[in-house]
C-alpha cells in the first residue's frame, strides 16, 4: 500500500486550508490520496508523485478562482488580467518573445553552473572539522619539509596540538591473494592522521589502526575492489608494492572530492625509513599542524624564525644561517588548510593545485554572461513595451493608477524572467554532462537541484526582474494619458544614449572575451608545440613492479633486447622517475669544493635514455668501458657549479651518499611544466636496474595504441603474470596543464555564447527599431535616396559605437592578458593580429546583423510602407 | 437559476453522475467520463465542473463514505437533481431535433 510522502500531504493540506477552505479541504484530499494510489499501481511511483502535485496545484488554482476569491480580490482579478495581457503579447511577438526568454535562460543556466563551480573550487578542504585549525608547515618554496621537522615542531612549540606528516608515494601495486590492483596515491602516514582529518571508520578501531608498523587502511572504494564482497577484511594481511607485507587495521570512507589530500590507501609510517630519517635538508613529506587554538596559530608564528634557525643548529653559527635564509628567501611558513587548493603553487604539492585567478575568472565570465542577456532583456523588453503605449494610455484613462500599471509591467517581466528561470534549470540539467567534461570537478545533479542553488535561482530571478521590469515599469508609467494614445511626443527610434551605451558594452565585452580566448589560445600552442630539449612524442612509460621489477632487475638486458626485436619499438632504456614528473630534489657538490651545496634533482637512468628521451650532449659523451659511477649534469647544473671545466670532476650526492665523475654535459631540457624554469639536473648513468622504477620506450611509429599493444604483449610474453600500467609521456606533462587546458575550454565555450548572444541581441533589437523606422525609410525613398544610402542611415551610428567598444576593449584584454602570461616562465608575446582580429570579427558579425536588417527595410516599396494612415 | 444550456464538458459529467448513480464523487467521475470519452481529463477540471454544476442547481451532494484508502477523509457524493435531469433531456432534445435536419444523413429517396 503507498501514500504520498507525509511532507508533501502536509504541505498540500495546509495551502488547501490556506486558499481553498476547509470544507473543501477533506475531500479534495481524500480524492487526491486515493488516486495517488491508482496511479502508484498501475503507472509507478514517479508518474503518481508528479501528478499528485499537478492535480494538487490544478484543483487549488481552479478553486480559488472559482470561489470567493474573485469577489473578495479586484487586485487578484487584475493580476490574472495582466497575466492574460502578458500572454497575449508574448504570443503575438512569438520571435522575440523567443529570444527574449531563451537568451535570458541560456544566461541563468551558466551563470548557475559557473556559481557551482565557483562553490565547489572555494569549499577545498572546507569539509573536515577542524579545518580551521590545521595548518600546513612549509616555506616560500616548498610544499614538503623534511620528516625530522615535524617531529620537532611538535615538541618545541607548545601551541601544537598534534602534528601528521604525510608521505606521497608513486603509484604503487597493491596485492591480496590472486587479485592485483593499481593504487594511485597511495601514502604514508602518522597515526595523528586519524584525528587530524576525522577520517571516518566503516571497519576497525581508529584507536588501533596505523599504530604498529606495516600496518594499513585502506578506503571504502579500494577496499572494495581488492575484497570480494563478504571477505573478512580487518586483520588481513595485504601484499604492498612488491613484498611489503601490511596489515589492514581499517577501512574508511573516500575522501571527499573536494580536498587536495586524494589518499587511497594509507600505510604506517611507524618505523619506516621515511618517517625516521634525521636528514634535515630533504623536503620529503608535507606536515600538517593542528593548533589548539587561533591565538596559538598566531603565538606559534611569532617562533617560526627562532624554530627554523634552531632547526639547523649545529650545522653553522646562528648568524649565517640567519644570512642563509634571507638569501635563499626559503622561510618557512604555516599555510592554512583551506588556502592550499587556490594559493599554493610550491614544488611537492601533493596534486597540482588549482588557481584563485581562475575562480575570479569563472565568477567574472558569469556576470558578463549575465550582464549581456540582461541587457538583451531589457533593450527587447523595453522595444516592445514601447508599441504599447496606447495600451497603457487607455488603462490610464479608464483610471489605473501610476502604482497598478507598475505593477503590471513587473509583474510582465518576472512571469518572463520566471519562465526562463524554469527553461535555465531545464537547460542546466541537460547541460551537465558537457559542461563536467571541461570542468576537473564534475557537478553533480544533486548539487543542480540543492536548497542554496535553487535559492541562488530565486534571488536570481528577482534580481533580474527588478531589473528589467524597472525600467518600463518607472518609465512608462510616467507618460501622460493623451500623449501616450495619441502617440505624439515620443521617440521610436530608440535614441535613447541608455540602450546604445548599453549595446556598446555588451560588444566591449565581446571584443574582449575573444581576445582574451585567442591569447589563450596561442599561449596553449605555444606551450604544445615549444621545443622542449626532448622529444616526448611517441614515448611510452610503463611502471616496474613486481614480478616486471624482478624481471628487471635479474635479467635488465634481456627486457630491452626482447622488446627492441619488434619493428615498432625504437629504443629502451630505464629511469628512475617518470620524466615531466616531479624528480627527487638531492643536494650534491663537487668534492673540489664540499661548502658549495647545489640543490639537483636527481635522476638515475641507463645511458640509453638520452637517445629514447631524444636529449643531445653537448660536451662530453657517456662513457661505456668504465665500471665506476659516472654523472651527466644539465647546462643549468653546471652553470651552478661555477666550474670552468667540469667534466671529469667529482660529483658527491650528500644525501645518498654516492659519487662519481662527471662525464658530460646535456643541454638543458623541460623535463618538468613550462610553469618553471629549468632546474639543475644531475644524471646518474647505472645499469643497476635496483632504483629503476620505469621503462621509457620510444616507439618508431605515431600509432600509439597499437605500440601499446605491442609492448604489452612484448612484456607478457617474458612476464606472464605482470601487471602492466603503461604511460603515455605526452599526456603525462599535459596533466601539468591541467587547470589551464580546464579554463581553456570553459573560456572558449563561455565566449563563444557570450558573443552569440551579444549578436541575438543586437540583431532583435535592430529588428524593432527599423520597423519602427520604416516610414521614415519610405519618405527616403520617395525624396530619392539610395539603397546603399538608406543602409548607410540606419547603420552608421552603430557602427561607430561598436567601433568604440571593439577600441576600448584591446588595452583592458592586454592589462590582463599579460598577467596571465607572467604566471608562465615560458610565454608568447601576443601579435598585432591578437588584438586586431577579435574587434574586427566581432565588428563583423554585428554588421551582418544590423545590415541584414536595414537591407530588409530599406528594400520596401514607400508605397507599402507609407500606405498606412 | 435560468436554463444557460450546458457546456460539452458539463453535460458529459453530469451524464456520468447520473450514470453512477449512489456512488458518483469526484475519482469516480471521472474515470467514467475517462471511459466513455476516451480522452484523460484532469482530477481539477471534474471537480471545478461538479461544483459549478451544483450552483446551478443540476446536482446536489452530501458528504458521506469514508475509508481507509482515502486516508479517511470522507467524500463528496454527488446526485442530479430534478432540474439536472431536465435540462438532459432538453439538450438531448434539442440535439435529435437539429439531427433531424441534416440533409446528407436524409434517407435517399
Amino acid at each position: 500500500m503507498g501514500h504520498p510522502n507525509k511532507r508533501h500531504l502536509k504541505i498540500i493540506y495546509w495551502l488547501f486550508y490556506r486558499f481553498v477552505g476547509s470544507p473543501y479541504a477533506e475531500e479534495l484530499m481524500g480524492d487526491l490520496e486515493e488516486i495517488y494510489e491508482e496511479r502508484l499501481m498501475s503507472k509507478g511511483k514517479r508518474y503518481a508523485s508528479l501528478m499528485f502535485w499537478l492535480d494538487a496545484l490544478h484543483l487549488m488554482i481552479g478553486f480559488s478562482s472559482f470561489r470567493d476569491f474573485k469577489s473578495k480580490n479586484n487586485q487578484l482579478a487584475l493580476l490574472k488580467n495582466y497575466l492574460k495581457i502578458s500572454q497575449r503579447n508574448i504570443l503575438k511577438y512569438k520571435f522575440y518573445s523567443a529570444i527574449n526568454v531563451v537568451g535570458l535562460a541560456i544566461g541563468i543556466c551558466m551563470t548557475m553552473l559557473i556559481a557551482i563551480h565557483v562553490r565547489n573550487e572555494l569549499s577545498y578542504d572546507t569539509s573536515y572539522p577542524k579545518h580551521q585549525l590545521i595548518y600546513r608547515l612549509a616555506s616560500t618554496n616548498y610544499a614538503a619539509k623534511p620528516p625530522i621537522m615535524g617531529l620537532e615542531f611538535k615538541e618545541k612549540i607548545p601551541e601544537v596540538e598534534e602534528v601528521a606528516r604525510l608521505f606521497a608515494f608513486e603509484p604503487k601495486v597493491l596485492s591480496y591473494e590472486k587479485e592485483d590492483l593499481l593504487v594511485e596515491r597511495p601514502f604514508l602516514a602518522d597515526h595523528s592522521i586519524i584525528e587530524l582529518f576525522d577520517l571516518q571508520f566503516i571497519e576497525g578501531n581508529e584507536g588501533d589502526a596505523l599504530t604498529k608498523p606495516s600496518s594499513i587502511i585502506l578506503t571504502e572504494s579500494i577496499a572494495n575492489r581488492l575484497f570480494k564482497p563478504g571477505e573478512k577484511r580487518i586483520g588481513e594481511v595485504v601484499d604492498f608494492d612488491d613484498g611489503w607485507r601490511q596489515t589492514v587495521t581499517g577501512i574508511i570512507e573516500d575522501f571527499p572530492r573536494n580536498t587536495h589530500l586524494k589518499l587511497e590507501t594509507i600505510s604506517s609510517m611507524e618505523r619506516t625509513y621515511i618517517g625516521q630519517d634525521t636528514d634535515r635538508g630533504w623536503a620529503a613529506l608535507s606536515i600538517y599542524v593542528l593548533f589548539k587554538s587561533d591565538e596559538a596559530v598566531k603565538r606559534a608564528e611569532e617562533k617560526l624564525m627562532d624554530f627554523q634557525i634552531q632547526f639547523f643548529d649545529g650545522m653553522a653559527s646562528d648568524e649565517d644561517i640567519k644570512k642563509h635564509i634571507e638569501e635563499t628567501g626559503e622561510y618557512l611558513e604555516l599555510h592554512p588548510l583551506t588556502d592550499i587548493h587556490l594559493h599554493s603553487h610550491r614544488n611537492k604539492e601533493i596534486e597540482t593545485n588549482s588557481n584563485v585567478m581562475f575562480v575570479y575568472i569563472l565568477a567574472a565570465l558569469a556576470g558578463f554572461i549575465l550582464l549581456v542577456v540582461s541587457i538583451n532583456f531589457i533593450n527587447l523588453y523595453v522595444a516592445q513595451t514601447l508599441n504599447r503605449i496606447r495600451e497603457i494610455g487607455l488603462r490610464k484613462i479608464l483610471g489605473a493608477y501610476r502604482l497598478q500599471l507598475i505593477f503590471q509591467f513587473f509583474s510582465e517581466a518576472f512571469l518572463l524572467v520566471f519562465l526562463s528561470g524554469i527553461l535555465a534549470l531545464l537547460l542546466a540539467y541537460l547541460t551537465l554532462p558537457f559542461y563536467n567534461d571541461l570542468a576537473l570537478i564534475p557537478i553533480s545533479i544533486h548539487q543542480l537541484l540543492s536548497i542554496q542553488n535553487l535559492t541562488g535561482l530565486g534571488v536570481l530571478i528577482l534580481m533580474v526582474g527588478l531589473l528589467t521590469g524597472g525600467f518600463p515599469a518607472l518609465y512608462l508609467s510616467k507618460l501622460h494619458a493623451l500623449q501616450s494614445v495619441s502617440g505624439s511626443g515620443l521617440q521610436l527610434g530608440g535614441k535613447l544614449p541608455f540602450r546604445t551605451t548599453m549595446v556598446a558594452f555588451q560588444f566591449f565585452i565581446s571584443v574582449c572575451m575573444l581576445s582574451a580566448t585567442l591569447i589563450i589560445n596561442e599561449q596553449m600552442d605555444f606551450i604544445e608545440t615549444k621545443d622542449m630539449g626532448f622529444s616526448k612524442e611517441e614515448v611510452i612509460a610503463v611502471q616496474l613492479h613486481k614480478e616486471l621489477k624482478l624481471e628487471a632487475i635479474l635479467y635488465p638486458e634481456k627486457i630491452k633486447s626482447e622488446l627492441k626485436k619488434h619493428p615498432q619499438i625504437q629504443s629502451v632504456s630505464y629511469s628512475s622517475h617518470l620524466i615531466g614528473k616531479r624528480f627527487s630534489l638531492e643536494p650534491t657538490y663537487l668534492e673540489s669544493s664540499p661548502e658549495h651545496h647545489v640543490p639537483t634533482k636527481y635522476l638515475v637512468a641507463d645511458q640509453d635514455l638520452l637517445e629514447t628521451m631524444d636529449v643531445e650532449i653537448i660536451s662530453g659523451s657517456v662513457n661505456t668501458d668504465i665500471n665506476s659511477r659516472q654523472f651527466l649534469i644539465n647546462e643549468t647544473a653546471a652553470r651552478l657549479f661555477q666550474r670552468e671545466n667540469i667534466i671529469g670532476e667529482t660529483i658527491v650526492n650528500s644525501w645518498l651518499p654516492k659519487k662519481g665523475e662527471v662525464s658530460g654535459i646535456v643541454k638543458d631540457f623541460h623535463y618538468a611544466s613550462l610553469h618553471n624554469q629549468v632546474e639543475p639536473l644531475v644524471i646518474e648513468i647505472s645499469d643497476n636496474s635496483n632504483a629503476q622504477y620505469y621503462l621509457m620506450v620510444r616507439l618508431n611509429t605515431k600509432e600509439i595504441t597499437s605500440g601499446i599493444a605491442t609492448i604489452e604483449k612484448a612484456l607478457l610474453d617474458i612476464v606472464p603474470e605482470a601487471l602492466i600500467t603503461p604511460l603515455i609521456i605526452d599526456e603525462q606533462m599535459e596533466l601539468s596543464y591541467r587547470a589551464e587546458n580546464s579554463m581553456f575550454s570553459i573560456f572558449k565555450f563561455f565566449s563563444s555564447i557570450i558573443i552569440l548572444l551579444a549578436c541575438i541581441g543586437l540583431f532583435a533589437l535592430f529588428a524593432f527599431i527599423v520597423q519602427a523606422r520604416t516610414k521614415e525609410m519610405g519618405i527616403r525613398k520617395t525624396l530619392g535616396a539610395s539603397l546603399t544610402q538608406l543602409i548607410s542611415v540606419l547603420s552608421r551610428s552603430y557602427a561607430i559605437i561598436l567601433l568604440i567598444a571593439a577600441a576600448l576593449a584591446v588595452p583592458l584584454t592586454h592589462l590582463y592578458a599579460s598577467r596571465w602570461l607572467n604566471s608562465f616562465a615560458f610565454s608568447v608575446s601576443p601579435s598585432w593580429a591578437t588584438y586586431l582580429l577579435p574587434g574586427t570579427l566581432v565588428l563583423f558579425l554585428a554588421m551582418i546583423a544590423v545590415i541584414s536588417q536595414a537591407f530588409k527595410v530599406a528594400k520596401i516599396n514607400p508605397a507599402e510602407s507609407l500606405r498606412s494612415e | 437559476m435560468k436554463n444557460k444550456g450546458l457546456g460539452e464538458f458539463e453535460e458529459l459529467v453530469l451524464l456520468a453522475v447520473c450514470i453512477l448513480g449512489e456512488t458518483a464523487y469526484g475519482i469516480s467521475v471521472k474515470n467514467e467520463v475517462e471511459k466513455h470519452s476516451g480522452r484523460s481529463v484532469l482530477l481539477g477540471a471534474v471537480h471545478i465542473t461538479l461544483y459549478r454544476l451544483q450552483d446551478k442547481g443540476l446536482l446536489e451532494s452530501e458528504m458521506g463514505g469514508n475509508s481507509k484508502k482515502r486516508g479517511d477523509r470522507r467524500k463528496r457524493l454527488f446526485k442530479v437533481t430534478s432540474q439536472g435531469m431536465r435540462q438532459l433531456k432538453t439538450s438531448q432534445e434539442v440535439r435529435q431535433s437539429m439531427w433531424e435536419f441534416i440533409p446528407q444523413l436524409k434517407p435517399s429517396k
